[in-house]
């Protein structure tokens, strides 16, 4: 032990001294608050007209004003003629116009945007909303009840989702987390490329097999140097993405009804699935360099790696609810982190992938302590 | 005394039809080092001698036959033979995020180096071979010389019995070589054994007690430069060798 731990020590301050590790360890984690700031700020102002500015070549009446009022009154219209509704889009001073000819609205919207979006869905409403009006008015003048025309029936809409997350804000969250797993695939694969395939490159991985050492406590100090990196990687973008989270809670409409489960509980749940999904992905990686002679080699032996940690995404997308999930070494770690944080997780998948990371691990570092006793792995 | 008994190494490779073929890198070798003797290995690439010296290290080990260390086979004491070995070789690059000191420091530790003398031991290292001035420099910063010092700088941390020798001053100019070269003839005063594998055969001539001539995995000839030299009928190891290899010289 003592002889693996001066390794790990050795592996460290390898790892921690070059610049390349650098960034990857405590950058790239920081693309998760980065992404959960910058996907909350695009969805609040999708969902927003404020600022936005609408021309239109005819006067509104009160009613009209009053209409798109109720929809938003964030929302601000303009009247020019058609000319200087075209010249004024050209200028950037209005968003969109609409041309009036009769008794058709032609509605010129850039939808490639996001501001392009939110007022086509603003204008979309109330145009529908528009039609009806006049249609009440053409009853009530024919002493007709709209009511009795119109409200056939009531809808209503109640929410069935448990947790009141929205479509967005849920798959914002469990991308998020699924990129994190991601991250920790990306540091172990980084980090054994060059500790394992780069040192026998280098030429000094034969002088750490002339030191009295044994080629497990050898491969023990670089396993342990990968899952510290993992961990610090994987702690950075947690302990960034958390303030983030609750930043665009607390600062936003649309994600006010954002509900993930911070507590002690699932923090200390999530640091244990990290831990394990890094022991993981890190004994696996060190499994695949071994069978590499370069590094070159070995970047495209671990490279797939990235992608099973992508596979939760699809899963999540096609709706697939199934134990075997729990079970697949990598892709499991970003499978429970969103049971923890959004799904609501059970004690019976916490433990099959507790199961499943522990079997995984060890038998896979018995078949790299195997593996290393070997010359072909050495050289 | 390092003693290698009928030594036998093969390794499996694929030839051009993707068959298993295997080459055998060292055929039938023996021959012994003692202490305070410095043994030539020579021969031109692909001998097998990196493979020989490989396995006297514990690095690799026989298909056949047995390295002896102190009468001692790897197998049953792999950790306690190493203690007592120093291995360097001309292609062995030092971890170049370390500085010197820190490199000496981790190697002491591997070795166990009671924790008391480390500092000093690791001092006396550095003043001798004039390594003050870069101490705490990082090794990928340092020029090939100061380097190919720390290098051997390391392997003296440990107080080793046998040093291994591979092609040690290859690709160095003369001042970097005369360090190794020097460093070879001072532990030979220490009583240390010293295997020494070169292509310079000029080089062997001058610091060897007894050369180990290797040609395609055999022994070709073994004994003191002098007695070659006079079996051989020649002037120079390099005309010895291509004596003894007669005809093969064109294979």
């Amino acid at each position: 032990m003592r002889n693996t731990l001066i390794s790990w020590k050795k592996e460290l301050k390898a790892i921690f001294r070059d610049k390349k590790f650098v960034s990857i360890i405590f950058f790239m984690p920081l693309i998760i608050p980065a992404f959960i700031l910058g996907y909350g700020a695009l969805y609040e102002s999708m969902a927003s007209a404020d600022g936005l500015k609408i021309g239109i070549n005819y006067q509104m009446s009160e009613d009209e004003s009053n209409l798109i009022k109720s929809i938003d009154d964030e929302l601000e219209i303009v009247t020019k003629s058609n000319d200087e509704l075209i010249e004024a889009y050209d200028n950037k001073e209005i968003d969109a116009y609409v041309i009036k000819e009769d008794k058709k609205y032609t509605l010129y919207i850039d939808t490639s945007t996001t501001t392009g979006m939110s007022i086509q869905e603003i204008l979309k409403v109330y145009y529908e909303r528009y039609n009806m009006l006049l249609g009440n008015n053409y009853l009530l003048q024919h002493n007709i009840n709209p009511n009795e025309v119109f409200n056939n029936f009531e809808v209503e809409y109640s929410e069935l989702s448990k947790d009141g997350n929205d479509y967005f804000s849920n798959f914002m969250v469990s991308f998020a987390l699924i990129y994190l797993v991601m991250i920790i695939t990306i540091t172990a694969m980084n980090t054994s490329t060059d500790i394992i395939a780069g040192e026998k490159e280098r030429g000094t991985f034969e002088t750490l097999l002339t030191f009295p050492l044994k080629s497990n406590e050898i491969i023990g100090g670089k396993l342990l140097a990968i899952v510290t990196s993992c961990i610090v990687s994987s702690f950075i973008g947690i302990g960034t993405a958390i303030p983030a989270l609750f930043y665009i809670k607390n600062h936003g409409e649309v994600f006010s009804k954002l509900n993930i489960n911070i507590s002690v509980n699932s923090v200390l749940l999530a640091l244990l699935s990290v831990v394990l999904t890094s022991a993981m992905v890190g004994v696996i990686s060190i499994f695949l360099c071994g069978k590499a002679k370069t590094f070159k080699e070995a970047q495209s032996k671990v490279s797939f790696l990235s992608m099973i940690s992508l596979i939760p995404m699809f899963t999540d997308m096609m709706n697939v609810n199934s134990n075997v999930l729990y079970m697949i070494p990598i892709a499991s770690g970003g499978t429970i982190l969103n049971d923890i944080f959004l799904k609501g997780l059970t004690m019976e998948h916490m433990l099959i992938f507790i199961a499943t990371s522990i079997i995984v691990t060890v038998v896979a570092i018995f078949v790299v302590s195997k593996q290393y006793k070997d010359e072909k792995a050495l050289f | 005394m390092i003693e290698l008994k009928n030594i036998v190494k093969k390794f499996e490779k694929l030839d051009e039809h993707k068959k298993k073929i295997t080459l055998i890198a060292d055929n039938d070798i023996s021959f012994e080092v003692k202490e305070g003797e410095v043994v030539g290995l020579l021969g031109p690439n692909g001998a097998g001698k990196t493979t020989l010296l490989r396995m006297i290290a514990g690095i690799m080990q026989p298909n056949e036959g047995s390295v002896l260390i102190d009468g001692k086979d790897y197998k049953h004491n792999e950790l306690e033979i190493k203690k007592n070995i120093a291995f360097l070789s001309g292609n062995t690059k030092l971890y170049k995020e370390l500085s010197p000191t820190e490199l000496m420091d981790m190697c002491a530790d591997y070795y166990n180096v009671d924790k008391k003398k480390k500092k000093k031991i690791i001092d006396d290292i550095i003043k001798r071979f004039n390594m003050d001035s870069f101490r705490n420099q990082r090794i990928g910063t340092l020029s090939t010389g100061q380097t190919q010092r720390v290098g051997i700088a390391r392997c003296l941390v440990h107080n080793p019995k046998y040093y291994i020798f591979d092609e040690a001053t290859s690709g160095l100019d003369i001042i970097s070589s005369k360090v190794i070269l020097d460093f070879i003839k001072e532990e030979k005063e220490n009583k240390k054994g010293i295997i020494y594998s070169t292509h310079y055969m000029e080089e062997a001539e001058n610091i060897c007690d007894r050369v180990v001539l290797l040609n395609k995995g055999r022994i070709i000839a073994t004994g003191t430069p002098e007695k070659i030299l006079k079996d051989t009928k020649t002037d120079n190891l390099r005309d010895a060798f291509f004596a003894l290899i007669g005809d093969d010289n064109n294979a």
